[in-house]
């Protein structure tokens, strides 16, 4: 009996007129996204690739002299991510440049103007775009009228005259609409594939399918929250006009209201100190201590780098850099809570919910910027410890530690694959997983929860 | 007759369950919208005040010329309450300086107190109106037509006198009179809450903006009537027509937009800022090299090998203040200046055809996103409302037109005032109080018997008087007024228009072939 329920729901779905529309629309929007992303990706690396030749020849320059080398502010900055199409985790808005040198990881911000300023930002046409703002209205669309449609029609009465359970009835619906976004979905995925095949501008390398298979089955998650929603304004009324708007209610508050409101409520329920409030407090310590160091702490020879001064310059600038580490780096850690407090807030929402998951499975946005600037301060350390090592073979450096000059370190020639470089390493398993575990079980509780509820209102309806 | 219709129709929906839910909709989210905007536009005002008293204390003082570098503070825009546009991405405060241009602004109202939460998007309160007012048109719309015939009423109402053209205007009137308090209620919201936040003054001009976006959110919703109407006409059934509704919707409010930006950026090439950034400073080394060339010449000129100072600092862009130093030393500095001043301006229109070619590009590419969004009446409405509010990239463009021409007055003020070839444009020490190598002498013997340098009072800075800087030019900007984006949003206001009469032509022509059974 469920198998012709399940059939019978799936035949409604494809033969009516709203999957035919969503379906043109669905491909159509993969296709330009797909058409454009090859596009623009490549014209990224080249401008990725452009950058790092003009910083090669920056990197030449400072090996002249190791300690110039060491202090010097170098600059990491990420690339374009191979697998953007599934999703760009907002990686253009978020800060995507690391300055760093032997001493110490400065910070991080938004790359000048990595988007066109005159534009206002927008989300790519990525497939989780297509799957979290518009698969998810057509799921709706699709289910919004499931039970209040039958309630209205008074079909729902005569399907229950059979001996067929309100249990069945209800998981044929919600089965029937998630099948058949399914298939809008894996259609879409291959067309935008062939697309991209077919241009070649991008090798589908070994990642791909596994981040495919990944994708798509997060997308079913998603797609089976947006169905128990659906059908739980469907169950509500027995009038579907009500329960459309009730459900179009769902959707705004769900894909417009709560994400846009998002830095509202981090100003207000977690706010955090203004910088130009920190830059005041650095300011003070500088002063302090500019105060409190020794006289001829600011003496230097250029000439001879054993001039005596130079050991309290070069105190005197550690001492000036941790101050401003200390104060920075504190204002860092308040702006990851605030950020990760506010996603938490946001996580009312399946959609964001779902953008969280797709960021841990390609291992970008934001977890991709964290582990960077993890990963960031260990290289530092190496980094330091290298050009100490260095610095110890050579007798003409006294060997004081000046993280801002090379007045009393070692000037020798440096060749360049001596130095390390940091290479940015993809997040491994435990850690995507660990990043979505959250995600994954809210939704699976929401899907069940909610099915449960509608299960209910339905047990409860009277059919005469 | 078509009164009647219309008031039937506006007391059937005003007792249905869209108009409440409709109702609530905007009860709750417009005037939170506005709060944001409103918190939003308090913090840009705070940024302001401090970025305007570090600018005004930076030209206090001055002794010499080469510390005038003033910089310009943006006011933060009322309006942008209703319409953002681009005021989020552009920072609010510009340098003058001689060896560049200014392109964008900076400041960190683009960059915001945390980065982090650029991850996050908002919406204004123009948006807002958009989303929600095309929501509501499309679903008291919808079912016009289909509605009546399905219940079998449009039959009987069509066998009397009436004709379809005037049942077609009470319909339409029926809806516009239900919904135009809505929107109206939107906006005395609006209203109400400017008017209790303390910390936004609004002039005539703004409320004159506030005004025309009213009537350019009346005719987008207009606009949304009509093409629910249409559908109307065309679908048999209303399940049909809801749908049909709502998949316009999505598509023009967030699909298009998306689709716009999206293709804009990816077919129209612009160079990424870095890459433009070697470039200019490829020409900064080629200035320097001649700098250091000049430099030698000069020495050699005036018999020096090194150049010594007694007082001395230095900033960014030719920024210089010295005092105490022998003739042969402020000789040097003021023939380098003569030739290095003038040069980096040169260097600076050398820099500025980079500069100009990465912003025609970046124009280009959003004025491409402009055409496209043309195809959604929301996308349009969305400009109209930037260009009211005063947000858009053209005003922003015109404002930086100015700040550039301002840069042109202050250097013609150093020009023709020949500041370069002045002392006074690094020393604050008139040629008279110069000192001579022997007056080092006896300053040099304290120091060695005593350990403390004893020097006379001129050679300070500090002893000197700042200068009088009336004349230097100062930086006006009228924004622009009510009238002015007026004009400027015309275009689309009457493109919007034009949608609307074509829209009733086709509902009236698909209604009268409309097959009543």
């Amino acid at each position: 009996m469920f198998g012709i329920l399940f059939i019978r729901e799936i035949q409604n779905c494809l033969y009516s007129l709203r999957f035919q529309v969503s379906f043109i629309i669905v491909l159509l929007v993969f296709a330009i996204g797909s058409i454009s992303f090859t596009k623009s990706f490549s014209e990224a690396q080249e401008h990725d690739a452009r950058y790092r030749q003009e910083h090669q020849k920056i990197l030449e320059d400072w090996i002249k002299n190791a300690s110039n080398m060491a202090t010097s502010q170098n600059r990491f900055i990420m690339s374009p991510r191979e697998n953007g199409l599934i999703s760009d985790c907002r990686e253009q808005a978020l800060p995507n440049l690391f300055t760093y040198s032997a001493y110490n990881v400065f910070g991080f911000s938004v790359r000048h103007n990595s988007a066109n300023p005159l534009m206002k930002k927008t989300e790519a046409l990525n497939w989780s775009f297509i799957v979290s703002m518009i698969l998810s209205f057509m799921t709706l669309l699709c289910a919004y009228d499931a039970i209040s449609g039958e309630k209205e029609d008074r079909t729902l009465a005569l399907c229950l005259s059979n001996p067929v359970s309100r249990g069945a009835i209800l998981f044929a619906k919600f089965l029937s609409v998630v099948a058949v976004m399914a298939s809008m979905l894996v259609v879409g995925i291959l067309v935008s594939l062939l697309i991209m095949s077919l241009t070649g501008s991008i090798v589908l390398n070994g990642g791909l399918p596994g981040e495919t298979a990944g994708f798509v089955g997060i997308s079913l998650l998603f797609i089976a929250a947006m169905t128990v929603v659906g059908l739980l304004s469907s169950a509500l009324t027995r009038n579907s006009n009500v329960s459309l708007l009730i459900s179009l209610c769902f959707w705004l508050a769900f894909a417009v209201v709560i994400p846009n409101t998002s830095v509202f409520w981090a100003n207000r329920l977690f706010p955090i100190a203004h910088i130009d409030e920190v830059d005041q407090r650095i300011e003070e310590g500088r002063q302090t201590l500019n105060r409190e160091a020794p006289d001829g702490s600011w003496s230097s020879n250029s000439g001879d780098p054993f001039f005596p001064r130079h050991e309290l310059r070069a105190n005197l600038q550690t001492k000036l850099m941790l101050n401003e580490k200390q104060h920075r780096d504190a204002y860092y850690a308040d702006m990851f809570r605030q950020f990760e407090n506010t996603r938490l807030f946001t996580m009312i929402s399946p959609m964001a919910q779902f953008d969280c998951m797709n960021e841990a499975m390609l291992g970008g946005g934001y977890l991709r910027f964290h582990k960077n600037w993890d990963d960031l301060h260990v290289f530092q350390s190496q980094f330091l410890q290298w050009f100490k090592d260095l610095d110890i073979k050579d007798d003409k450096s006294p060997h004081w530690y000046n993280p801002h000059e090379d007045y009393s370190t070692t000037r020798q020639e440096v060749s360049l694959n001596q130095v390390p470089t940091y290479t940015e390493q993809p997040a491994d398993f435990a850690q995507r997983f660990s990043y979505m575990r959250t995600s994954l079980i809210f939704l699976s509780a929401m899907v069940i929860g909610v099915f449960v509820v509608c299960f209910v209102l339905l047990a409860r309806y009277d059919v005469r | 007759m078509i009164w009647l219709i219309a008031k039937k129709d506006f007391l059937l929906n005003l007792i249905s369950a869209r108009f409440i839910i409709g109702f609530m909709l905007c009860l709750v989210v417009i005037p939170f919208t506005l709060v944001v905007g409103v918190d939003r536009y308090k913090n840009q005002a705070r940024i302001h005040r401090v970025y305007e008293k570090e600018a005004e204390s930076a030209l206090t003082g001055i002794r010499v010329y080469s510390h005038i570098r003033p910089e310009i503070v943006a006011a933060p825009e009322p309006l942008s309450i209703f319409s953002r546009g681009i005021s989020d991405q552009i920072g609010n405060r510009v340098k003058i300086q001689l060896g560049e241009y200014p392109l964008f602004p900076d400041g960190h109202t683009a960059t915001r107190d945390n980065p982090l939460l650029n991850a996050f998007f908002s919406i204004d309160f123009a948006t807002v109106i958009a989303i929600l007012m095309s929501l509501l048109a499309l679903v008291f719309s919808y079912d016009l037509f289909t509605r009546e015939r399905e219940d079998g009423t449009l039959k009987l109402v069509l066998t009397g006198e009436l004709s379809r053209p005037a049942f077609l205007t009470g319909k339409l009137l029926g809806v516009i009179v239900t919904l135009v308090p809505i929107l109206l209620f939107c906006f005395l919201l609006g209203v109400l809450v400017i008017t209790v936040s303390p910390s936004v003054r609004f002039g005539a001009g703004d409320w004159g903006g506030v005004a025309l976006l009213f009537l350019s959110s009346l005719l987008c919703m207009a606009v949304f009537i009509l093409l629910g109407m249409l559908i109307s006409t065309k679908a048999e059934r209303s399940s049909t027509s809801i749908v049909v509704s709502l998949l316009c919707w999505i598509w023009f409010l967030f699909l298009m937009p998306n689709i716009a930006s999206y293709i804009s950026q990816s077919f129209v090439k612009t160079e990424v800022y870095d890459n433009v950034q070697f470039a200019l400073n490829d020409l900064e080394g080629q200035f320097w090299n001649e700098r250091g060339e000049k430099d030698q010449a000069i020495r050699k000129e005036l018999g020096m090998n090194g150049v010594s100072h007694w007082n001395y600092n230095s900033g960014n862009d030719g920024m210089e203040e010295m005092s105490g130093c022998v003739w042969e030393t402020n000789e040097y500095h003021r023939r380098l200046n003569t030739w290095k001043e003038p040069a980096r301006i040169d260097y600076a229109d050398k820099k500025w055809a980079i500069q100009k070619k990465y912003l025609d590009d970046l124009v280009h590419q959003e004025n491409v996103r402009e055409y496209l969004a043309w195809l959604s009446p929301a996308g349009v409405f969305e400009q109209i409302a930037d260009i009211q509010c005063h947000t858009g990239p053209t005003t922003f463009l015109r404002y930086m037109d100015r700040v550039r021409a301002y840069r042109e007055s202050v250097v013609r003020y150093f020009k023709d005032r020949k500041l370069f070839e002045s002392y006074l444009y690094f020393t604050p020490q008139p040629e008279s109080s110069f000192p001579k190598e022997a007056d080092f002498d006896p300053v040099m013997e304290t120091y060695r018997k005593t350990g403390k340098f004893v020097y006379p009072d001129e050679w300070n800075a500090g002893h000197y008087p700042p200068l009088n800087l009336d004349d230097v030019p100062a930086f006006e900007y009228r924004g622009a007024t009510t009238v002015s984006a007026m004009n400027a949003s015309l275009g689309r206001i009457a493109g919007l228009l034009a949608l609307c009469i074509v829209l009733l032509g086709a509902t009236t022509l698909s209604f009268i072939k409309y097959d009543v059974r």
